[in-house]
C-alpha cells in the first residue's frame, strides 16, 4: 500500500512537471524520417492486421502515417545492413497498401531502409493497384497452397543470400 | 477465408524468387545465417517501432484500445528495451499491478506522463540519470521476495 502511495505522489509530482515545462509537440520526422500523425504501429500479434476482402490480400504495415499535406502514406522499414532497396520491397509496400486501403486512404509509400528513405507514389485506383502486383500475388497463393514453383529470379546475386539456398533445385 | 489471404510479406518473397517462396512453404529449413539475419532484422524492428511510437506521445491510433505488452517507457529508456529490468518490470506490471484496482489506475497514470517524461528526460540528461535510479529503486521493490 505504502509503495502505492509513494508511485502516486510521484506521478502527481511529475504531473506538474510536466505541466510546468509543456511544449508544443516535437518534430514527428524523428526516427522514421517522415513526419506526420501516427495513425498505425505494427507491435506484434496484437496488432491488426488490414485485409482486403477484394482483393483476398492482408498486412500489418509497419507504419500507417497521417503526412503534413494530409495525405496517409504506409512505410516499410528494411534492416538489411547495405541499405538497398529491391523490386521485393516495393511489392510488399504495394500489397500492404493495398490491403490497408480498406481501412485508410494510402497514397504513397515510403521504404526505409538504414541508408535511405525511398518514395513511391500509387496508382489512385485499387484495380491498377492491384495489377501491379497480380503476378506475385498469383505465385504467392500457389505457393500457400502446396504448388512447388518453378520460376527463379533472374537476379543470380539475390541467391547467394537466399534463405533458401542450400535446397534450391535451379 | 483466412487460408485464400496472400499477406504482403509473401508477396514480396514471391517477388524476390517464387522458387524460393515455395519452398519455405513446404518447410524447408532456412540457413543458419539467414536465421540470424531475421532475428535481428526483428530486433531492429522492434527498437524502431518503440522509438517511433515514442516520439508520437506513446501511442498510435489504431492500437490505443489494444492489449499492449511491450510498453514500459522510462524503463526502456533508462536502461533498454529488452533490459532484465526493463523485462522484470513489465511481468511485474502484468502480473501484480493489473490484477488490482490501483495497479491498474498507477499504470493507467505512468502510460499518460512517461512519453512526455522521456522527451524531457532527453533534453536534460541530469532527470534522466535521476529517473534511471528511481526505475532501479522500483526495481528493487518490484522483484523484492523473489
Amino acid at each position: 500500500m505504502f509503495v502505492y502511495l509513494l508511485m502516486l505522489f510521484v506521478v502527481f509530482i511529475l504531473l506538474f512537471v510536466l505541466f510546468v515545462f509543456r511544449e508544443s509537440p516535437p518534430s514527428r520526422g524523428g526516427s522514421l524520417g517522415v513526419e506526420g500523425e501516427l495513425l498505425y504501429a505494427d507491435q506484434g500479434r496484437n496488432s491488426k492486421t488490414f485485409i482486403s476482402k477484394k482483393y483476398g490480400v492482408g498486412a500489418k504495415p509497419d507504419f500507417l502515417i497521417r503526412l503534413k499535406n494530409g495525405k496517409v502514406a504506409l512505410v516499410e522499414y528494411k534492416s538489411r545492413d547495405n541499405g538497398n532497396v529491391y523490386e521485393s520491397d516495393i511489392v510488399q509496400a504495394k500489397v500492404s497498401a493495398l490491403a490497408a486501403r480498406d481501412t485508410y486512404p494510402v497514397e504513397v509509400v515510403f521504404i526505409k531502409t538504414k541508408r535511405r528513405l525511398q518514395e513511391i507514389p500509387l496508382p489512385k485506383s485499387n484495380d491498377a493497384l492491384y495489377k501491379e502486383v497480380e503476378l506475385y500475388v498469383m505465385y504467392a497463393r500457389l505457393a500457400n497452397k502446396g504448388k512447388m514453383l518453378y520460376e527463379y529470379t533472374d537476379n543470380l546475386n539475390q541467391c547467394a543470400t537466399c534463405s533458401m539456398r542450400t535446397h534450391c533445385q535451379r | 477465408m483466412k487460408k485464400d489471404i496472400v499477406y504482403a510479406s509473401d508477396a514480396g518473397k514471391a517477388a524476390y524468387c517464387p522458387h524460393s517462396l515455395s519452398l519455405s512453404k513446404k518447410k524447408f529449413k532456412s540457413h543458419a545465417a539467414a536465421v540470424e539475419l531475421q532475428k535481428q532484422g526483428t530486433k531492429e524492428h522492434d527498437n524502431l517501432t518503440d522509438a517511433v511510437i515514442l516520439e508520437n506521445g506513446g501511442q498510435d491510433g489504431a492500437s490505443k484500445s489494444e492489449t499492449q505488452d511491450s510498453r514500459c517507457y522510462v524503463a526502456s529508456y533508462a536502461f533498454g528495451v529488452e533490459h532484465p529490468v526493463t523485462l522484470d518490470l513489465r511481468n511485474w506490471r502484468d502480473n501484480v499491478l493489473l490484477n488490482r484496482f490501483g495497479g491498474r489506475t498507477l499504470v493507467k497514470a505512468y502510460y499518460l506522463v512517461s512519453p512526455q517524461w522521456v522527451r524531457i528526460c532527453r533534453q536534460l540528461p541530469v532527470l534522466g540519470r535521476l529517473s534511471k535510479a528511481a526505475v532501479t529503486r522500483i526495481h528493487s521493490v518490484a522483484t523484492r521476495g523473489r
